[in-house]
């Protein structure tokens, strides 16, 4: 990463550049309520983002997205390990020429098509309600050969990776990283109006594999759909599953649905312990989503989003506004409260009963 | 004798006027409009109501016929931002994102980077002609010019404006006006042309304000630097130059 790092301060010096900057403020607001106390815990954090991009000539470009973070307080919602820190989210090399692209370094590969539950997601597992805007890449090598305007095939190879994410391991907490070197592919083709990628990958170190296939189209809503399935030998295999199809009224109302099933997901009585494995983006197996967004003058944009565990019935609702109050200054508020009898998923004793995040973006 | 001169020339001029009936008109706007590459910089001014500013959005811009185009965003704040249109389909590439993601279904009709042009207003590639049923339904003046108002009517279900009134300008058959109505009969949108220019014969719109009269908004967009019809790469309305 040095060499890296070095190599674009250089390249900076003799080459054509641009540069973007992103500030954002989260701010988190826990309400809990036992009995008749109650109490309020505040999180916030702070992101100085900055993205460079050199172009050292018309095939050889050295981009970076490197982010100064600080966190105000984390009693409530947020945790991380260090109060502040710098990030450096990607930093790589890319040299490309007529039909291929060739990248080095940290990158941020986005395999997913769904909206909201992305199991093919796996290089970049997000978080699936909150507004968090930066993401860590991988450090690996891509290459990526486009064989016609719309189709391509990438082959990409990761030497320390985290399968967490795809370990074929039914109910189990993986607490402690898992460092495998991963190969995998991704050959992304058309067919009528819909766009389709095969995807597998090879975990080297062990005999994980993972075979994918997702769709986004349309057909008289719009449509599209993840299918992984991950397996080490006969015995040990998981299937996961998300869909989901969106439609609009007058260009103003928007109905948004996704399904997801995870056949690794736990009952009740194992969720304590699957939350030991903080890259776990849910506990359970079946869940659905509904989202209803509204697009007010004045680019207002607000909308309410549910989502249900749907075994063990408890359930998040949010409703949130955002709104680019003037240009490139981006003000957010979400109101989530969780639901749920006893000790479930979304009605977990550390959530509290709501949560308020208010969130402000200014790009520069 | 000067007298039947004068009335011959009226009604040469006359005979000229409507010599073309309304599929004529039509055609020569759909002519007008077609070119077989295009290159500008261009600029969006999106003014929302109870907004003292206009929000500003810079890019550049590459087309090929009516199926293929691509944008890239140069403005602060969304510098990176890449759009292509392949035939009926749309990209996009956020600024922030290393992969283009497809713009499907519904969320085709939403406003194109807050402007008052929705991504299926950016799509629209076929001819009017193949679209609509055009039918003269007099003349106007807009913006100092004679205009034949041409009143069209969808041939097929699912269409963006089921009805659309065109100005069409009797000079140089550039439509300087044009409203967008809904199958209700409520007028969506108006489209003015504030500037033409010509380019070696091809007459073309380099000012647009589009209004939307549901959101009392609206979008300036102008075009600079345009180069007309020279050569472009295939290359360039590709996956990979949307996200290299």
């Amino acid at each position: 990463m040095i060499i890296f790092l070095i190599f674009f301060i250089t390249t900076n010096l003799f080459s054509e550049w641009n540069w973007d900057g992103r500030y954002y403020h989260q701010s988190f607001l826990n309400f809990f309520q036992n009995n008749k106390e109650f109490e309020v815990k505040y999180s916030g954090l702070n992101v100085f983002d900055l993205k460079i991009d050199n172009r050292v000539n018309d095939n050889l470009r050295v981009k970076s997205e490197i982010e100064y973070y600080i966190i105000n307080s984390q009693k409530g919602f947020l945790f991380l390990d260090k109060p502040e820190g710098i990030n450096i989210n990607t930093l790589n090399i890319a040299f490309s020429q007529e039909k291929f692209k060739i990248t080095i370094g940290r990158f941020l590969p986005n395999w997913s098509k769904s909206k909201f539950f992305k199991p093919l997601d796996i290089f970049i597992p997000q978080t699936y309600f909150l507004n968090l805007l930066s993401f860590k890449g991988i450090d690996g090598f891509s290459f990526k050969y486009y064989f016609s305007a719309l189709s391509s095939i990438e082959v990409l190879t990761v030497p320390f990776f985290d399968v967490r994410n795809i370990v074929p391991v039914k109910n189990i907490s993986l607490t402690n990283e898992i460092q495998h070197t991963v190969s995998a592919f991704n050959l992304e083709f058309n067919f009528s109006s819909f766009e389709n990628n095969l995807v597998f990958l090879k975990d080297i170190s062990s005999d994980n594999n993972l075979i994918g296939f997702e769709f986004k189209g349309d057909l008289i809503l719009g449509v599209w759909s993840e299918l992984f399935y991950s397996f080490n030998g006969k015995k040990n295999k998981i299937f996961k599953t998300s869909f989901g199809s969106d439609y609009s009224i007058k260009q103003k109302y928007f109905f948004m649905t996704e399904f997801f099933y995870d056949e690794s997901g736990g009952e009740k009585e194992d969720y304590e312990f699957l939350r030991l494995n903080l890259k776990r983006m849910t506990l359970g197996k079946y869940y659905a989503m509904v989202n209803f967004n509204i697009l007010s003058e004045n680019d207002l944009n607000y909308g309410i989003t549910y989502l249900e565990n749907l075994k063990d019935r408890s359930f998040i609702i949010f409703p949130y506004l955002r709104s680019e109050v003037i240009q490139n200054f981006i003000l957010g508020l979400s109101l989530y409260y969780f639901g749920g009898l006893g000790e479930t998923e979304f009605s977990y004793k550390n959530f509290g009963k709501f949560l308020l995040n208010c969130y402000l973006t200014i790009l520069f | 004798m000067k007298i039947y001169i004068k009335i011959f020339i009226l009604l040469l001029l006359f005979e000229n006027l409507y010599s073309y009936d309304a599929d004529e008109i039509l055609k020569k706007v759909d002519e007008n409009l077609f070119f077989e590459t295009i290159k500008y910089d261009g600029a969006m001014k999106i003014k929302k109501p109870n907004r003292p500013n206009e929000i500003i959005k810079t890019f550049k811009a590459f087309a090929k016929g009516k199926n293929k185009f691509f944008i890239e965003f140069t403005n602060p704040g969304d510098r990176g931002t890449r759009y292509l249109k392949l035939k009926n389909e749309l990209w996009v590439k956020g600024a922030y994102a290393e992969r283009a993601d497809k713009i499907s279904g519904h969320l085709l009709r939403e406003p194109m980077m807050g402007s008052d042009f929705s991504y299926e207003d950016a799509m629209e590639n076929e001819k009017l002609i193949e679209k609509y049923l055009p039918k003269i339904v007099g003349t106007e003046i807009v913006n100092n010019q004679e205009c034949i108002k041409l009143e069209l009517t969808a041939k097929l279900k699912e269409i963006n404006y089921p009805k659309r009134i065109l100005w069409v300008s009797e000079k140089n058959f550039v439509p300087l006006k044009i409203q967008y109505f809904a199958l209700s009969g409520i007028l969506l949108k108006e489209m003015e042309v504030l500037e033409i220019r010509n380019f070696d014969g091809k007459y073309l719109p380099t000012k647009i304000k589009m209004i939307n009269k549901q959101r009392d908004s609206y979008t300036l967009f102008e075009m600079e630097n345009v180069i007309l019809n020279k050569p472009l790469s295939d290359n360039i309305f590709s996956k990979q130059k949307l996200e290299e």
